[in-house]
């Protein structure tokens, strides 16, 4: 009979843990999708950032490079103007000024530029560490719903080898005896009935 | 005087045997119809009978023998066991032999059948008791193992 309420139990035992294990995988496939979902919308922020940076500098030297040109027109025009500069002075004040417009020009784009990149470093840097928060947090959350998974199945497991525990001694003993009781030979039988006599007789039994 | 037929008379269900013979062939004593030959032949074992025989040839007197063997017989010391089941004649014979070399003052097996013995046997003797089962034996092994296990 105890062999039945032991098969039940297992059967019970097998059904929950079956149960607790379907209910983790489930919540462990939801998880990874949002997991893969956060990871992609990092990514398209991470290619945006990157066009916006691009489009930055672009407009930046652009302006900059207007802004130099009208500075140098307006510059000759007032140079050409004047009639106290001769002639020669004048070429060489355009090809001077033209000269350190360049320089301005291309120092400004390196000045420009170096600026963005710093910032689309930043922004790098800052979506790296927002992306490792992001699966640091959902690790976070598969670890506990599996910890808490695992407690309960833990939990239920302790509960249930307590009960094997207590019916363990019982079904061995009853299964040995069966066993015993249908192998015992004659001439064991005999063996085992001399070695009875004989321990009876050191202990003063005749 | 009896030891020729006691070497019969190794178990209670021997004596008891014994002693219906015994009975059979006073109750004859007293019924001239049946008389003491007839229940020899008709009602004793060979072996029995063969023995009483060559008493009577040797002179003694029947009713006389019967009282003697009977008182014998009831004077017996008794060793019980209990058998997980039915013994063999070779184990009835083993037993027997065990018994006459250690017990000086001769006796008898009583035994009796329960399989929860499972083997071995359980032995009492004039209120001693020694437990030599197989189930004992297990038990105890088993609740070892149990208790440095819990």
């Amino acid at each position: 009979m105890s062999e039945v309420y032991i098969l039940f139990g297992a059967s019970v035992a097998v059904m929950f843990l079956a149960i607790v294990t379907l209910y983790v995988v489930v919540n462990y496939h939801k998880t990874l999708k949002r997991q893969r979902e956060l990871e992609g919308e990092v990514a398209t922020l991470r290619a945006k950032g990157s066009e916006e940076a691009r489009k930055l500098i672009l407009n930046a030297q652009l302006q900059a490079t207007e802004v130099i040109k009208n500075a140098e027109v307006k510059a000759q025009e007032l140079i050409n103007a004047s009639e106290i500069f001769s002639k020669e002075y004048k070429q060489s004040f355009q090809a001077g000024l033209e000269q350190e417009t360049n320089k301005m020009l291309l120092s400004m784009s390196k000045s420009i530029s170096s600026q963005v990149d710093s910032e689309v470093n930043a922004l790098h840097k800052a979506m790296t560490i927002e992306t490792a928060k992001v699966s640091e947090s959902v690790g976070r959350s598969i670890t506990a719903a599996y910890a808490q998974a695992q407690a309960q199945v833990d939990e239920y497991k302790k509960a249930m080898m307590e009960k094997v525990n207590a019916s363990i001694f019982d079904i061995i003993s009853t299964v040995s005896k069966k066993v015993l009781k249908e192998t015992i030979s004659p001439k064991e039988q005999q063996k085992l009935v001399m070695k009875a006599l004989e321990e009876a007789k050191n202990q003063n039994v005749f | 005087m009896y030891s020729d037929i006691l070497v019969l008379v190794r178990t209670t269900f021997e004596r008891e045997i014994l002693l219906g013979e015994l009975m059979a062939l006073k109750d004859s004593l007293f019924e001239p119809k049946k008389g003491p030959e007839n229940i020899l032949k008709d009602e004793v074992r060979v072996s029995v009978a063969n023995i009483i025989r060559s008493k009577l040839e040797k002179g003694e007197k029947l009713e006389s023998y019967i009282d003697g063997l009977v008182r014998t017989l009831d004077g017996l010391t008794e060793v019980k066991f209990e058998l997980p089941k039915e013994p063999t004649e070779r184990e009835i014979g083993l037993i027997y032999d065990w018994l006459t070399t250690n017990v000086p003052s001769g006796a008898i097996i009583a035994y009796s059948i329960n399989p929860s013995v499972l083997g071995g046997a359980t032995i009492s003797h004039k209120g001693r008791y020694y437990d030599g089962s197989l189930r004992t034996i297990l038990e105890s092994t088993l609740k070892e193992v149990y208790s440095s296990y819990a």
